[in-house]
């Protein structure tokens, strides 16, 4: 998923639901796993999803396979929930900038609203911009793959098969990262530095005109309006980033950000 | 305005009728006519020729042209839709006329009066030329005609006098050189059909066609102008199944035959339509009286009289249609030429006739058409292009309004007319609201600025902007809403878009006003101000948005802070703007029809606290509405997470596929519905419903439209900030959580017990989860249980218990979609493990108080239901099972001692000594020896041990108090493993007594028959029989009790 190709078969809630077995019942066979997931007597699909799930628990990090038993790589590593599962996935994402899903996302965020002219990202003529983009062939079935996590990591909502972005879950996770201080400003300068160390792949490959894309802006956006943090616009400030132009919301280019908090 | 003069005179100047149809009225609010197209020839459609409108005529112009001194005979048609202001040219050319004629014309203007064919008659007896007529016959026929008959006589009179039409008719409708238009056997039908008394009720109707026709010749019952032409019309055909069953009921064979031809036969229809409006005119002429050439003899007895005063006539028809019935032989009349009759010594005549296109089109008769070489057309919009005659317009109407009918009077009477005289009204209301500069005057515009009138003109349709819908719809009802409530002004909310937004943020954005002033204010400054939010001083006063302070002062508006700026740069910029504004129309983009009626009807709801949103109903701006709120709901449920939220697929979809319950409803709509959210009438709602109706309207189901960013920013900020409570609905009501995996796993685990796939648990507590992951398919009911136990696994196996056991399978299953049938199960066991044992740890018991059966949602109280279903009945299974094995367990006890039954080889013994027993019988020759049944016996032997543990389970089972527990072991159908023994025991029985009476009743007979013989000649049976009772004593000693 993060480091091959995607697939659809790995959903986020299931590569979780794996995490948390493997949690309980650490050292399980991979069979007693797999039978637990997918129980036999019940279970009538033709080809078992389990391997592609737990390939992609494997490319997160979470669980390793050693002489046929499953265990936690960090046993101290206690993901409670599925936010904190979110959460770590966001933090480790720039591991996987090589990889499929990094590029999809960064090609798709970055249409911005180009992308509201496609009916479906599964679109032949999305595909095709998609694989000429990426510099590889992408499937149907492997943006389908994409969308479970692009929504769950909080790019933005998919509406049927349509993506609408607004990385406000991801921005917000990205900022606790982030670790800033309460009530403080910082230079969007500083701001931007701190933020890229995780939240590079919805931005630009380049960056230099400073331009945030509408996932990012509408992110921004929705945390300035709900009080979490504050976007200042000073003029005597050297560095500005440009929010994506609206009508109606804060439009001025921002020059520094004050911390207030971020509820996950 | 002046408030009281105009509350008592403003319907009589907007709305004149004949008696309130003051001269002085119509001067005081004339504007010059400036766009006025003079033609010889008309296109086929009715039209100017292109090359004709180049060069437009002022009325000047056109009075030059056409009312100057003439010797020959003219006719002029002054054409143009329905209010576009033909009457008025041709009243204003009257006037005119009157002052600048010489003595020697004869002007006879036969006004629109209340456009009946009855109401023209009464105008032209009432002119001295007619009166005067030499033939008194013809006089007299004339005021006949106007005689008034009771409307539904005369109604009764039209209608009848149709069907005496058509059935003296040929079907040619009186054109004998014509082709027949319909054929016999359809006319005599047709005769038939109109007899028939519903389809007469049909046509005799409100607004049916005999309606419309009298409204045409008796009586304008409307207070509007009717110039329309009336007829039959397509509809008046137009035959649905239910009024052809009707008809079944009572009509006759010929009038069904038509009726069912006309069933969908549009061209049918139309040719019936066709047919009958060939009679309008001659059954008018006949319910008046008239011949076809009365009115042309009075025309031609006028002219010859005039003639031979040396005097030339004038004759002003203001609308062609208020002789419906005559029109045909009157413009015959008016079009005929005094040199081809020179014998007839008429005088000169110029006729000017107004009608309108489609009255020409439609009723001028072709050969009528080509005589006709003088047009003058009067475009229907009138102002396009000329601001100033518009606001001039509005002006002169709200001056006359406020001025008394003497005072106008006077300036007619007394200065001719005169505009340098033009009286102006005093205002006693709307200082500040702008005024236009008339000569050396100013109007006040009040209750209108020029923004206003721009905006409300550029509002109408296009075919809308004539002077008469102006008044109608635009000066009539905004004096009326000044007049009477000012305090809530504007009232009327037309559709606007706001090409600068920050006005309408700033208003929206203001806490301190309610949603109901914001909308007003909003209204009011883009509609009447000039739509930005700057200020600037201007002789001391404030003014916003254009507007001064005093203004808002006026209808108790807030005034909101704006963005100051200088007068001088305020009239530099608005400069800028007019020189600029063609090019920005251009860019505008025409707003969505659709957007616009929404928001106009969500502004009203806004506003009205007692107004209920029409949702549900079809008519076409609720219908986006409705749309917006399924849009909404499917917005919602399609881009939540619900997985990630910690919601299973199969709790959302059961909310989802409940028909009436939404997310999301809004306060106050017509249809009922059981909402998680109410979206509340305000500022707020508004702007996301408005985001909904432009994705389906103006992005067809997109965000692929203009600002659609800020549109989408507004409805994902709204939806993540109810997505807490939304998420929470799904799973509770009224504040409990819903517990329907619960009853649906209980459900099911009772559905494995009575399935026997719990035989070998003790009790439910040591059940599994994983119990409930096996196939588990319904078993047959071929077994000993009761009839009970056997009608609840009927129930548990029936589709209701499919359904729970779709539900525990399905429940913590992650599917890739929202599909609840997958069999790809992917479970999340961990949450699976935790919620069955929950279930197991309470014991499968539960009180209807824990059932949950006041959930709202069906979909998942029928698992509470199913669950009720069987508790309610287990008790009783339980009951009957255990009494059933009671009689059972007494057979047996009553001939063994159960105690004895230790081993499984106590049964073999036992089964051995009943073999010995019929052994014995089948040799001393006891009837009971027929039921010695090796197989039998070999049974109860074989299975001895499953004997034994079904007498043990039951003995067990009788004891034990808990339901579930008696339930479990019960399905392990004791009764069926002890069957085969008990039933062995109790013949065994039966044989015994048999055996025994036998065998007594032999041994008496042989005592009484051979005992004086001396000896015994059957001793050896003797033996034998003894050696049988000593047999039966043993068994009885050993195994029977008593």
């Amino acid at each position: 998923m993060f480091i091959g190709n995607m697939v659809t078969e790995a959903i986020p809630a299931r590569v979780f639901a794996l995490y948390r077995i493997v949690e309980s019942k650490t050292g399980i066979s991979r069979n007693e796993l797999q039978n637990l997931i997918e129980p036999p007597g019940i279970y009538k699909g033709s080809s078992s999803y389990f391997p592609a799930i737990l390939k992609a628990a494997d490319e997160l990090k979470l669980v390793e396979n050693k002489d046929n038993a499953i265990t936690l790589i960090d046993e101290n590593r206690q993901l409670k929930s599925i936010n904190d599962f979110r959460k770590y996935v966001i933090s480790i994402l720039p591991d996987f900038a090589e990889g499929q899903f990094w590029k999809c996302s960064n090609i798709i965020v970055n249409m911005n609203e180009k992308i509201f002219e496609y009916s479906a990202i599964s679109d032949s003529q999305m595909l095709n911009y998609l694989s000429e983009q990426a510099g590889e062939t992408i499937t149907a079935p492997m943006i389908r793959g994409w969308r479970f996590w692009s929504q769950f990591l909080g790019f933005g909502v998919m509406n049927d098969m349509t993506f609408l972005p607004n990385a406000y879950v991801y921005v917000k996770n990205v900022i606790s990262l982030m670790e800033l201080g309460k009530k403080q400003e910082y230079t969007m300068s500083d701001f931007m530095t701190r933020f890229m160390q995780y939240g590079r792949i919805l931005l630009p490959p380049v960056t230099s005109n400073k331009n945030l894309n509408i996932a990012i802006s509408s992110a921004l956006r929705e945390l300035h309006d709900n009080g979490e943090i504050v976007l200042k616009f000073g003029s005597d400030q050297e560095m500005k980033w440009i929010l994506y132009p609206s009508m109606e919301l804060f439009n001025q280019p921002v020059s520094s950000v004050v911390y207030k908090e971020v509820k996950l | 305005m002046n408030r009281e003069i105009a509350r008592k005179r403003y319907m009589d100047v907007i709305r004149p009728d004949v008696m309130h149809n003051s001269q002085g009225d119509f001067l005081a609010t004339h504007v010059p006519m400036k766009k006025l197209y003079v033609t010889e020839h008309l296109t086929d459609q009715a039209d100017v020729p292109e090359q004709d409108k180049k060069h437009p005529k002022t009325e000047e112009e056109v009075y030059e042209q056409f009312m100057g001194e003439r010797e020959e005979d003219q006719f002029v048609l002054v054409i143009g839709d329905s209010g576009a202001g033909k009457s008025h040219l041709i009243r204003w050319i009257n006037s005119i006329l009157e002052i600048r004629k010489p003595d020697s014309e004869i002007v006879l203007p036969i006004r629109r009066a209340d456009n009946t064919l009855k109401g023209t008659i009464r105008q032209l007896i009432e002119l001295p030329e007619v009166k005067k007529l030499p033939n008194k016959e013809l006089y007299k026929k004339l005021v006949s005609a106007t005689t008034t008959v009771p409307e539904k006589e005369l109604k009764e009179t039209l209608y009848y006098q149709f069907i005496i039409q058509i059935t003296n008719d040929d079907g040619k409708a009186g054109d004998k050189d014509g082709d027949r238009r319909i054929s016999n056997v359809d006319r005599k039908h047709l005769i038939t059909l109109l007899q028939n008394s519903l389809f007469k009720a049909r046509l005799m109707d409100d607004d049916g066609p005999i309606d419309r026709i009298y409204g045409k010749f008796a009586e304008n019952k409307t207070s509007d102008i009717n110039d329309k032409t009336v007829g039959f019309e397509l509809e008046d055909f137009e035959i649905d199944a239910e009024f052809r069953n009707q008809l079944l009921l009572g009509a006759d064979d010929k009038a069904r035959k038509i009726a069912d031809k006309l069933i969908g036969n549009i061209d049918f229809m139309n040719l019936l339509k066709e047919y009958m409006n060939l009679f309008v005119e001659k059954v008018i002429q006949r319910c008046a009286g008239l011949e076809p050439g009365d009115l042309a003899s009075v025309i031609e007895e006028i002219r010859q009289e005039l003639y031979k005063q040396g005097k030339s006539l004038t004759i002003l028809i203001e609308d062609i249609t208020a002789a419906s019935g005559v029109d045909d032989s009157l413009l015959d009349a008016l079009l005929t030429d005094k040199v081809e009759y020179s014998d007839k010594k008429m005088c000169r005549l110029n006729a000017v006739v107004g009608s309108t296109g489609g009255y020409y089109r439609e009723k001028f008769k072709t050969n009528t058409k080509g005589r006709i070489h003088n047009f003058v057309y009067v475009p229907d919009d009138l102002f396009s292009g000329n601001q100033n005659g518009l606001i001039e317009f509005f002006a002169k109407y709200l001056n006359t309004i406020s001025l008394e009918a003497e005072e106008i009077q006077k300036w007619v009477e007394t200065r001719k007319a005169d505009m340098a005289s033009y009286p102006v009204h005093t205002v006693t209301i709307g200082n500040g609201w702008g005024e236009y500069r008339l000569g050396g005057n100013s109007i006040n515009l009040f209750p209108f600025t020029k923004n206003a009138i721009i905006f409300l003109y550029e509002k109408q349709d296009v075919t809308k902007r004539n002077p008469r819908a102006l008044m109608r719809e635009i000066i009539e009802p905004y004096i009326k809403d000044s007049l009477d409530r000012l305090e809530e002004f504007p009232v009327r909310r037309p559709s606007f878009q706001a090409s600068n937004t920050e006005l309408q943020n700033a208003i929206y954005n203001d806490n301190s006003l309610d949603d109901a002033t914001k909308i007003r204010l909003s209204f009011f400054m883009y509609i009447w101000g000039d739509g930005t939010l700057q200020s600037y001083e201007k002789d001391g006063e404030t003014y916003i948005a254009g507007i001064p302070s005093s203004v808002y002062a006026q209808l108790n508006l807030p005034i909101i802070e704006g963005n100051k700026v200088s007068y001088e740069e305020k009239l530099k910029e608005d400069e800028t703007i007019d020189n600029k504004k063609p090019l920005v129309e251009e860019v505008i983009e025409k707003e969505n029809d659709q957007v616009l009626i929404a928001l106009a009807e969500v502004d009203r709801w806004i506003e009205n606290s007692d107004y209920k949103l029409s949702i549900g109903a079809t008519t076409k701006n609720v219908k986006a509405l409705n749309e917006a709120r399924k849009n909404i709901n499917d917005y919602l449920f399609d881009t939540i997470d619900w997985l990630s939220e910690g919601i299973s697929i199969d709790a959302m979809i059961k909310i989802k596929g409940t028909g009436n319950k939404f997310l999301v409803a809004f306060e106050r709509q017509t249809m009922k519905s059981d909402a998680v959210i109410t979206l509340p009438a305000s500022i707020e709602s508004r702007k996301i419903i408005e985001a909904f109706v432009r994705w389906s309207e103006v992005g067809k189901k997109s965000w692929n439209f203009k600002n659609s960013t800020d549109y989408l920013y507004r409805v994902q900020r709204w939806s993540d900030s109810i997505k807490p409570i939304i998420v929470k609905a799904i799973t509770h009501y009224n504040d409990r959580e819903a517990d329907y995996f619960t009853y649906a796993t209980a459900a099911e685990y009772y559905r494995l017990i009575l399935n026997g796939y719990c035989k070998n648990y003790q009790n439910s507590q040591n059940f599994t989860p994983e119990l409930l992951l096996n196939e588990n398919p319904a078993v047959s009911t071929e077994n000993s249980h009761t009839k009970s136990w056997n009608d609840l696994m009927k129930i548990v196996n029936g589709s209701d218990g499919q359904d729970a056991r779709n539900c525990v399978l399905q429940y913590y299953n992650l599917p890739q979609g929202t599909a609840v049938s997958s069999t790809n199960y992917e479970f999340d066991y961990v949450l699976f493990n935790k919620a069955v044992r929950k279930v197991i740890k309470a014991g499968l018991h539960f009180t209807d108080a824990e059932l949950q059966l006041d959930d709202p949602v069906k979909k998942r109280r029928i698992y509470s239901e199913h669950l009720k279903k069987l508790l309610d009945r287990i008790e009783t299974v339980v009951k009957e099972e255990k009494e059933a094995l009671a009689a059972r367990i007494e057979i047996l006890t009553n001939l063994v001692d159960l105690d004895d039954l230790e081993e499984p080889s106590d049964i073999e013994d036992l089964v051995k000594q009943i073999g010995k027993f019929y052994t014995q019988a089948q040799k001393s020759h006891v009837s009971v020896a027929v039921h010695y049944d090796l197989s039998k016996l070999n049974y109860c032997k074989k299975n001895s041990a499953q004997i034994l543990s079904a007498i043990k389970s039951a003995q067990q089972i009788g004891e034990t108090q808990d339901v579930v527990e008696a339930l479990i072991r019960l399905s392990r159908d004791p009764m069926q493993g002890m069957k085969a023994f008990v039933e062995l025991l109790s013949l065994v029985s039966s044989d015994i007594e048999k055996a025994d009476n036998e065998c007594e009743s032999r041994m008496e007979n042989n005592g009484a028959g051979f005992a004086n013989e001396g000896e015994n000649l059957f001793q050896a049976e003797d033996d034998k029989l003894v050696e049988c009772q000593n047999m039966i004593e043993e068994v009885k000693r050993n195994h029977v009790v008593g």
